[in-house]
């Protein structure tokens, strides 16, 4: 159910109707890039291991991807560092921050957990062991079944800009694929039955972005 | 329907079909039907993306929502003064200067290694290496009795004899309890002929060096002070890692001149290093750290040595205090963890140059061609033909180390330390038996006539040509100097941190711009953060995705 999230994710946000999981569909390869001109310019590149950690938790107000108790909790982002190409020094000594599957497949593991926690947080689940609600998602309150448009739209200007660092006001073109992606998260069974479940699959979609990871 | 396929759906097609470094994916990869619903394909970054951009690069973080407010200029000066600023450049130190040594748990004997072993009902201390059991109870398993240790008149610990399932026989003894360095509010079941407190032997080993490793009369001293675990070994390796990343970091706080982080002579200790530097250097394995750099007795006090209040307990692990290091340290190039990470002066100076003066030391592509038999009839590798393409250079820039220990990172004085010393040119010729001191440090074997001029001299000046002498006495500091001097450190820095910042190496068309930011670090008295700003408010640092 969980990875049907990320799927819809994906399809609302205007990719074309099968995923590009079957390539054979998609021509990926020696596009038209776009025209930077003889100018020097600054390669847009993957966040470090560090920076993800730490941006994972300011976006979603303190929670991050970890293991352990409150008495021992370690980002799983430091248990993994080797394997996600964190150089040791010794055996290696550069950063790998190539967005490789494996970073993906991490990405999307660290994504799923926290953004779990993060609903279930802001929702004011019994279960939810990460503090108060930090009203990440305001104005919706994400244990609303149908909240009202204007507050989805609110709400996703706000997530656009504490995620991704872009300003796309209500009511802008840019919205639309966003307020797709919520439409269509909130119409399955599993958010049907829990509505904050849509704003968790938002969150994953927001982190698992390019625009959340690069800059 | 419209069509997008996002950066996201080509990122995962990318991973999909391979993986690919994401410096090739460009928003032109995407197709975007609608240019409306897409993130405009603008090469200079808007206001908020470029904040995020500063913010990631200056703090490690994406800025909060009402940062977003602010606009970058009135930002970026706290953003550069935060301590969140100068963790960023010790991470981008690391990659510089590879603070790793982890691995090097030889400067600790392994004979000197405490663990536990379950005796009886008991869990009971003792010193672990089956070759100490050896020494001391005569059987490779044996560990003492769950029982009190018993002593004779003289205060000898007492043993008894028993028979191994082996059939063999042991002398074993009792415990005694002890309040270990590591932990003084607890006491330990130790067993009692490892928990000895002499300094001297009956054979007059002194129990606090390595020697006492191999002496049966020896103990690991009052509160296993000379002993270690595995644990104790982990914090003194990571701590001497910590300690100069905090020096990175305070010369950053500061913002004093870049080049001073390598001729500072700020350092500061924690209670594991002092513990180390007092009780443990001595008792090394095969890499070491004496003749100590530091005088070890001006650090201050553990409280097994003294229990003023100002003593550093092992468990003052977080608490940092300021030292002045001798004149003859060089910032951050004769740290331990410098020093113990490249342990031979060639590594050293290969390091810096490729780090600090953007000068590797590599072979051409396709090698180079050597005629062997020419080649084999040189032992002086500035002159043998091949090796001298980079050792011509890195055997005069290696002296620079030459008073500082390969395999280690002990300090030899010249006082001490001369650059002759007849009695290691004599054992190098057979006339006797060549001492520690000569063997480890000074030229002792010619294995052809052109080496037997160098018996006898301090390994640094072997094949070292005239001019090139003093560099060992001016140390590593001097490499920095030159660089200045000439301008190839003041440039490398540019090139390094504008890379850094821009995530790419540099073209040839762009060293006008070099030479510009070069300029500017100049007049800014080379504040490294004068450097970064100018960087990131560039045109270039802006022109991106």
């Amino acid at each position: 159910m969980r990875r049907s999230l990320l799927l819809w994710a994906l399809l609302a946000l205007g990719c074309t109707g099968s995923l590009p999981v079957d390539h054979e569909e998609h021509d990926f390869g020696d596009p038209d890039g776009v025209d930077l001109g003889t100018d020097p310019w600054r390669s847009r590149r993957r966040m470090d291991i560090d920076q993800l950690d730490r941006s994972i938790r300011a976006v979603t107000g303190g929670i991050g991807w970890d293991s352990g108790g409150a008495d021992n909790r370690t980002s799983n982002f430091t248990r993994y560092g080797d394997t996600l190409g964190v150089p040791d020094f010794i055996n290696s000594s550069s950063e790998d921050l190539s967005a490789s599957l494996l970073f993906a497949k991490f990405l999307d593991d660290a994504s799923r957990d926290v953004c779990r926690r993060l609903a279930n947080r802001e929702g004011g689940s019994p279960g939810a062991y990460d503090g108060e609600p930090a009203g990440i998602f305001a104005p919706v309150d994400v244990n609303e079944a149908e909240p009202a448009q204007a507050d989805v739209d609110a709400a996703l200007s706000s997530m656009l800009l504490r995620f991704h660092g872009r300003r796309v006001p209500v009511g802008d073109a840019q919205l639309r694929p966003w307020r797709e992606l919520y439409a269509r998260i909130a119409a399955t069974e599993a958010a049907i039955e829990t509505p904050r479940r849509a704003w968790e699959g938002v969150c994953v979609a927001l982190l698992t972005h390019p625009d959340f990871f690069t800059y | 329907m419209m069509k997008r396929a996002m950066v996201a759906a080509a990122v995962l097609a990318t991973a999909v079909t391979g993986g690919a470094a994401l410096t090739l994916l460009t928003p032109g990869q995407a197709e975007c039907e609608d240019p409306s619903m897409c993130r405009p394909q603008e090469t200079r970054l808007d206001e908020p993306a470029y904040l995020r951009a500063l913010s990631l690069d200056l703090r490690g973080v994406v800025p909060a929502p009402e940062e977003y407010e602010a606009g970058a200029t009135e930002q970026i000066d706290a953003w550069l003064d935060s301590p969140e600023f100068a963790a960023r450049v010790v991470r981008r130190h690391r990659e510089l200067l590879w603070p790793n040594i982890e691995n090097v748990g030889t400067i600790y004997h392994f004979r000197r290694s405490l663990g536990t072993a379950r005796v009886g009902a008991s869990t009971i201390w003792l010193e672990t290496s089956t070759s100490t059991r050896l020494l001391l109870r005569g059987h490779r398993s044996a560990t003492c009795l769950d029982e009190p240790a018993t002593f004779d008149a003289s205060g000898n610990v007492v043993t008894r004899t028993i028979t191994m399932s082996d059939g063999e026989e042991a002398n074993v003894e009792g415990y005694v309890t002890v309040r270990p360095y590591w932990d003084l509010s607890t006491e330990l079941k130790v067993c009692a002929l490892d928990a000895r407190e002499a300094r001297m032997s009956p054979s007059g080993t002194d129990c606090s060096t390595r020697a006492g490793a191999t002496d049966a009369g020896c103990g690991c001293g009052p509160n296993l002070r000379w002993c270690h675990t595995g644990t104790v070994q982990r914090e003194v390796l990571a701590s001497f890692g910590e300690e100069m990343e905090k020096r990175i970091a305070a010369h950053i706080a500061a913002d004093e001149p870049y080049h001073e982080l390598f001729t500072s002579r700020r350092a500061v200790i924690n209670g594991p290093l002092t513990h180390y530097w007092r009780h443990h250097r001595l008792t090394y394995n095969s890499v070491q750290l004496i003749p100590e750099a530091v005088d070890v007795q001006s650090l201050p006090k553990t409280p097994i040595d003294d229990e003023s209040s100002d003593a550093l307990a092992w468990s003052d692990d977080e608490t940092w205090i300021e030292m002045e290091l001798p004149e003859e340290h060089a910032g951050v190039l004769t740290h331990p963890v410098y020093l113990l990470r490249f342990q031979t002066n060639r590594a050293r100076a290969s390091r810096f140059y490729d780090a600090f003066l953007c000068e590797p030391f590599q072979a051409p592509p396709g090698g180079i061609p050597i005629e062997d038999e020419v080649a084999a009839l040189q032992p002086d590798v500035q002159q043998r033909p091949g090796c001298n393409y980079c050792h011509a250079v890195l055997e005069p820039a290696a002296a620079h180390w030459g008073r500082w220990t390969q395999q280690g990172g002990g300090f030899l004085s010249p006082d001490h330390y001369p650059e002759f010393l007849q009695e290691c040119a004599d054992c190098g010729r057979g006339l006797e038996q060549c001492s520690d001191i000569c063997r480890l440090n000074y030229v002792t074997r010619a294995l052809s006539p052109e080496e037997e001029p160098n018996l006898g001299r301090l390994r640094a000046f072997e094949f070292l040509r005239p001019e090139h002498e003093q560099f060992v006495e001016m140390g590593p500091a001097a490499l920095v100097r030159a660089g200045l001097a000439d301008g190839r450190f003041t440039s490398c820095t540019v090139r390094r941190t504008a890379e850094w910042l821009l995530g790419r190496e540099l073209h040839a068309e762009e060293e006008p711009w070099v030479r510009e930011l070069t300029g500017r670090f100049l007049e800014s008295d080379f504040r490294y953060r004068e450097l970064v700003r100018a960087i990131v408010t560039s045109d270039t640092y802006r022109r991106a995705l």
